[in-house]
């Protein structure tokens, strides 16, 4: 039972995902969600072992956010954000 | 009497209700009240006290029924006293809002 | 029919918005089409079990009434994630005593038991 997570803010959002992400499910940032790359890198680069990362493309593009520590996370656009709902059995969206 | 009513038919200010009020409201719905009916209306008044919502259905009869015993608790009886949607009728005429998440 | 389990995370703190409200809303309307339901407490959410509350000075309902109720409509319990109670400081003995608590990776692992998990 994969589940597609969305955060779309850092603080208790993010903290409660981390909490309760499984191995095997994905994690999307959304909206502010994508400053996490800023914010908290060390953590996207432990979670990443367990958890496919993805970022939207049109929020990290329009906060200007890059990946500076080059993790190996993956820019998805809203189709392929479509195609992450569809590949997971459930969506649960932290805000 | 003049009571102002939602459109719906419960009663705006619920602190206008007493017994005299709850005779014109269950006689507009073409409910002659008994002290079965009174039993009833009691205990769901006790619930709104107690849980600041008028129940539905589900809650309703197992207030009833924990309250009164299966005799009471259960639909067939309550669809009795107040036909066909008794969560909804007994809240109007006990003058409650009406019932939260009453489909 | 099979039965689809529901959980309801309720993860915002009782008087900021609506948040903690529509989680119960969410919960009882699940609860009522004879699902099998079941809520979650976590994060500020936490703050909603505290006893006590008394919200007669704003325009608000008091939320404790509507937990004290849920038992009525088929939702036995109501699970608490430890950790968000001991990063609040907060103990037991001042929560509404309808909860069990979800030590560890509890809230996780009883997530991946249900088919529709939904986050308020």
């Amino acid at each position: 039972m994969a589940t597609l997570h969305t955060v779309n803010k850092n603080g208790q959002p993010l903290e409660l995902c981390l909490r309760v992400v499984n191995k095997g499910d994905s994690l999307l940032l959304i909206e502010d969600g994508v400053y996490a790359l800023f914010e908290v890198p060390d953590i996207l680069a432990e979670l990443i072992k367990d958890v496919s990362l993805y970022v939207l493309e049109a929020d990290v593009l329009a906060r200007g956010v890059s990946n500076r520590n080059e993790l190996e996370i993956e820019l998805v656009d809203y189709q392929g954000f479509v195609s992450l709902t569809e590949t997971n059995e459930k969506t649960l969206s932290w805000f | 009497m003049d009571l102002t009513l939602d459109k719906d038919g419960y009663l705006l200010d619920t602190t206008e209700w007493n017994r005299e009020v709850a005779v014109q409201l269950a006689c507009d719905s073409g409910v002659e009240l008994t002290d079965e009916h009174w039993q009833i209306l009691d205990l769901l008044r006790t619930f709104y006290q107690n849980f600041e919502h008028a129940p539905n259905q589900r809650p309703f009869v197992k207030y009833v029924a924990n309250h009164l015993g299966k005799d009471k608790g259960n639909s067939l009886y309550l669809m009795k006293l107040f036909p066909e949607s008794p969560a909804k009728l007994a809240a109007k005429i006990a003058g409650l809002p009406r019932p939260t998440n009453c489909f | 029919m099979s039965q689809t389990s529901v959980c309801i995370i309720s993860s915002q703190s009782p008087y900021r918005g609506q948040g903690a409200r529509e989680a119960l809303d969410a919960a009882l309307v699940s609860a009522s089409y004879d699902l099998p339901t079941s809520l979650v407490l976590m994060g500020d959410g936490v703050y909603q079990l505290l006893d006590h509350q008394a919200p007669d000075q704003l325009p608000r309902k008091n939320l404790l009434a509507m937990f004290k109720s849920l038992e009525l409509y088929g939702i036995d319990t109501v699970y608490v994630d430890s950790e968000s109670l001991a990063e609040r400081g907060l103990e037991s003995e001042q929560l509404l005593p309808v909860y069990t608590l979800l030590e560890g990776d509890g809230v996780a692992t009883f997530l991946a038991t249900q088919a529709k998990v939904l986050n308020f």
